[in-house]
């Protein structure tokens, strides 16, 4: 094939759009970024308009969509094992330069809307593509090298927050991609890669509508969906929207810390200015037992991370001054798996650490003294030789209660 | 991938058949599903309670199946969360493990005082989960844990890789990153490079594990199976590679049985496909495009080549072998269903790094281990407490009976919240609470 030498449009019109024989070899040798997005572009048209050339045009876009994800991930592995280049990543600058271009820049939307209508293996393509564009410059020695591109792709993410946005959070939804479980997979891992963007992630939350509009339905929806990769990947997802840290465990990473605080400060925003709809009607409904064991256990350590993260203070003092809550929280303190009544306990103890405990706190404290300090006494023994610090604060919890 | 038909998500909906496998914390069964066209399936139930407590790895575990579709990979239809089960529904490999399926062969063989060439098979066998580790290893993971035991064998000679259980995502949300760096695998097939932790490892660690794999189907057993892992390591470390001739089947066990093979003459081909993999330095070791290239396995890509070698293997090892997940593979499951394993835990002493002060960051949570020997209380101390306990924190049996004065006590909040408007919220506490920590939880205990 010639047609790499070939400006775009030759190259459509030599017949490779329409599966002539040779095409799809042509596409996994393409080295021209900008041709194998429109090829992308007109291979999806083809497939909305589901006619008999659509089978043929999803093969296409499948070729292409994954010789351009072979492209992006294959400079950054030879650029990275090369010290010394210091160039721009021109595959990377080309498919942020076509993709948020005039001519293409309806390309991204129009995928995500239509990701379930794609091959199986191309919406892993779609994904990774954007999941690359979206983070590439924050990891790696070459990050700065990326830097740049990333945050032109992030701008044009911006531009059109709602489309794209509105897409990722309704596409979790499986009904809307026949049923594949996958899609949602695909929307969750792009959406968390929007929110390590403190600015994609501030516009997230920023009013009470937006909050209901790309919050809720994963508190309302997600989380208590029954397959268990959806559920769990939407609890993820909350979990990073709550707390406003993408790092998680092993994939920690240097997330400076004033974007962590920049992220907090939102975060403790948007948790304290919408309260009741989170706090009072619906993350509750998370910890009880209608909810699955997975989504307790990882909403259970949402709430003592918020409550134990320092700039939700004003969530914090609210929340332990409510009654239900502590009743809440007591019902998990003796749950049968020692995961969630450790994870409580963590939050029981700022019940009972507050100086200002209200008297309907104290008095439910108090009532149950005698049997909260055996309980408490009891719990996770085994755990203080090791963890010191756990058997510090309990030692310290029990004598508050004692001392009521 | 969810066909259009989609499978239940629910627990009731399946007929648990027979156990495949047993491991700490997971059981494996054969299973149907209870529909006027049952469909069959293995479903893997595996105690979320007692599993190491980080909640991600499971997550990404089951998505890393869902997200992949490969004649050689093992596809999940679906997993749900059945109280503190997972339960993982996915395709059922009715002759189980290529190592298992193999021995069992050769056992029959031998009984019947007949020789066997395995090579073939063996070849055949490397060569299709070449196929699906190179789909994975395209999806940016790493598998981390390629061994006989993990490559599954359907009736009719499909093979296909199980157990994501440790397989690391490279391309995790779109930045790849440059290397791996967790500790884990089975030490016996784990590359040096995998050990030392120093450099990091990536994909060429499965082609490591690959090599280990031929010789341990070969042999049947991977080399150093006979010594402790800490042994292994070092072994593997400062030791040239294993080959077919670097340790004897006969020194390893102790048990006749498992002397099974005696005289197959393994050709050079096979032999130096076996070296290329167990090369120390991975930067040598081949990718599995290059394998799959290569001299040794170049013929397998011919589609009637394969459908040959399928054919053989289905007549020569499968049609020998007892399906796996049967009743009569199992007899004595009944008491054994997951919910009725007893199993008790205690948390785990191992301190973690945790942040100082008042931010407790939870991401890991915490480990779990088998045992019940740390118990502090008694399950009759815990109960009496609980029951107490329950009774004060207002459960709807206490505060109806109305014996003593925390009933009393319950009843005079319930109008002091009238006053507050917030009667609904109470009452519906009070039945929440009935509903879920009502006599049958102390029972369950």
């Amino acid at each position: 094939m010639t047609s790499e030498n070939k400006g775009p449009f030759e190259w459509l019109s030599g017949g490779l759009i329409f599966g002539k024989k040779g095409g799809i070899e042509g596409v996994d040798s393409c080295k021209d970024v900008g041709a194998l997005i429109t090829g992308m572009d007109e291979n999806l048209k083809e497939i909305c308009l589901q006619q008999e050339s659509s089978a043929e045009a999803a093969k296409f876009l499948e070729a292409r969509s994954s010789r351009l994800r072979f492209l992006l991930y294959e400079e950054r592995r030879i650029t990275s094992s090369q010290e010394s280049r210091r160039s721009s990543p021109a595959v990377a600058g080309a498919t942020v330069g076509a993709l948020t271009g005039d001519s293409m820049s309806h390309l991204v939307p129009r995928l995500l809307d239509n990701l379930g209508a794609l091959p199986f293996e191309s919406r892993k393509h779609v994904a990774s593509i954007v999941n690359y564009l979206l983070v590439c410059g924050l990891e790696g020695s070459d990050g700065h090298l990326y830097q740049p591109l990333m945050n032109s792709f992030r701008d044009y993410v911006a531009s059109r927050y709602d489309e794209i946005i509105s897409t990722l959070v309704k596409g979790h939804d499986c009904e809307l991609h026949g049923g594949q479980a996958d899609c949602s997979l695909h929307f969750g891992s792009m959406l968390r890669s929007c929110l390590r963007h403190v600015a994609l992630y501030q516009q997230l939350t920023i009013t009470t509508e937006r909050t209901q509009r790309f919050v809720f339905p994963f508190l309302d929806k997600y989380v208590h969906l029954p397959n268990f990769d959806v559920s769990s990947d939407a609890m993820e997802t909350l979990r990073i929207i709550f707390t406003g840290s993408s790092s998680s465990g092993a994939t920690a990473h240097q997330h400076d810390e004033q974007t962590q605080q920049a992220m907090a400060e939102i975060a403790a925003n948007f948790l304290t200015r919408d309260y009741d709809a989170i706090w009072v009607q619906r993350f509750p409904l998370l910890l009880t037992e209608t909810a699955n064991y997975m989504t307790r256990r990882m909403a259970l350590q949402i709430l003592s991370t918020v409550l134990l993260t320092r700039s939700n203070y004003a969530v914090m003092i609210k929340y332990v001054a409510e009654r239900r809550n502590l009743v809440l929280v007591m019902k998990l303190l003796r749950d049968t798996s020692p995961h969630i009544t450790l994870d409580a306990f963590h939050v029981f103890k700022v019940f009972v650490a507050n100086p200002n405990k209200p008297p309907e706190i104290i008095k439910i404290l108090k009532d149950n003294k005698e049997k909260l300090c055996r309980y408490l006494e009891t719990l996770h023994k085994d755990r203080e030789e090791a963890d010191t610090q756990f058997r510090d604060e309990k030692a310290l919890i029990i004598a508050t209660i004692e001392g009521l | 991938m969810s066909g259009p038909s989609e499978w239940p998500t629910d627990a009731s909906h399946y007929a648990l058949i027979g156990k495949i496998g047993q491991g700490a914390f997971a059981s494996v069964w054969g299973a149907r599903t209870k529909e006027e066209s049952s469909r069959d399936c293995a479903v893997k139930v595996l105690n979320l309670d007692h599993v190491d407590s980080n909640l991600a790895e499971i997550r990404l575990e089951v998505q890393a199946m869902r997200l992949s579709s490969h004649p050689n990979v093992l596809a999940c239809h679906t997993a749900f969360v059945q109280k503190t089960d997972l339960w993982l529904v996915t395709q059922i490999m009715r002759k189980g493990s290529s190592l298992h399926s193999l021995q069992s062969a050769r056992r029959r063989y031998r009984d019947e005082n007949k020789g066997c060439r395995m090579e073939d098979h063996i070849l055949y066998i490397f060569h299709e989960t070449l196929l699906g580790l190179k789909y994975i290893h395209d999806n940016g993971q790493i598998h981390r844990d390629i061994k006989a035991g993990n490559i599954l064998l359907d009736g009719n000679g499909d093979v296909r890789i199980a157990d994501f259980g440790v397989s690391g995502w490279l391309e995790q949300a779109g930045s790849k990153q440059d290397r791996a760096k967790t500790f884990v695998g089975t030490p016996c097939w784990m590359a040096p490079e995998v050990m030392e932790q120093i450099h990091g490892y990536d994909y060429r660690a499965d082609i490591w594990s690959l090599g280990i794999t031929a010789l341990e189907l070969a042999k049947g057993y991977a080399p150093y199976a006979k010594y402790p892992p800490m042994k292994v390591l070092i072994l593997t470390i400062q030791e040239d590679p294993p080959n077919l001739d670097s340790y004897d089947e006969e020194d390893e066990g102790d048990d006749a049985l498992d002397q099974l093979v005696v005289d197959e003459e393994w050709s050079s081909s096979f032999r130096s496909l076996v070296d290329t993999c167990l090369q120390k330095n991975p930067a040598r070791r081949p990718t599995t495009q290059e394998l799959l290239q290569s001299k040794h396995l170049n013929s397998l890509n011919d589609e009637a080549k394969r459908d040959k070698r399928r054919e053989a293997i289905r007549k020569e090892v499968c049609d020998l072998v007892q399906d796996v997940g049967t009743e009569s593979a199992e007899s004595n499951s009944a008491n054994q269903l997951p919910g009725n394993t007893p199993v008790s835990i205690v948390l785990s002493q191992q301190d973690e790094s945790r942040p100082q002060g008042t931010t407790w960051v939870f991401a890991d949570g915490s480990q779990v281990l088998a045992s019940s020997t740390n118990n502090a209380a008694t399950v009759d101390d815990v109960m009496n407490d609980l029951d107490q306990f329950g009774m004060q924190t207002g459960g709807e049996h206490y505060a109806r009976g109305a014996e003593g004065e925390e009933a009393i006590d319950i009843n005079e909040e319930c109008r002091v919240k009238e006053d507050d408007g917030e009667e609904d919220d109470l009452n519906k506490f009070m039945d929440d609470f009935e509903l879920n920590t009502g006599g049958e939880n102390f029972k369950r205990l």
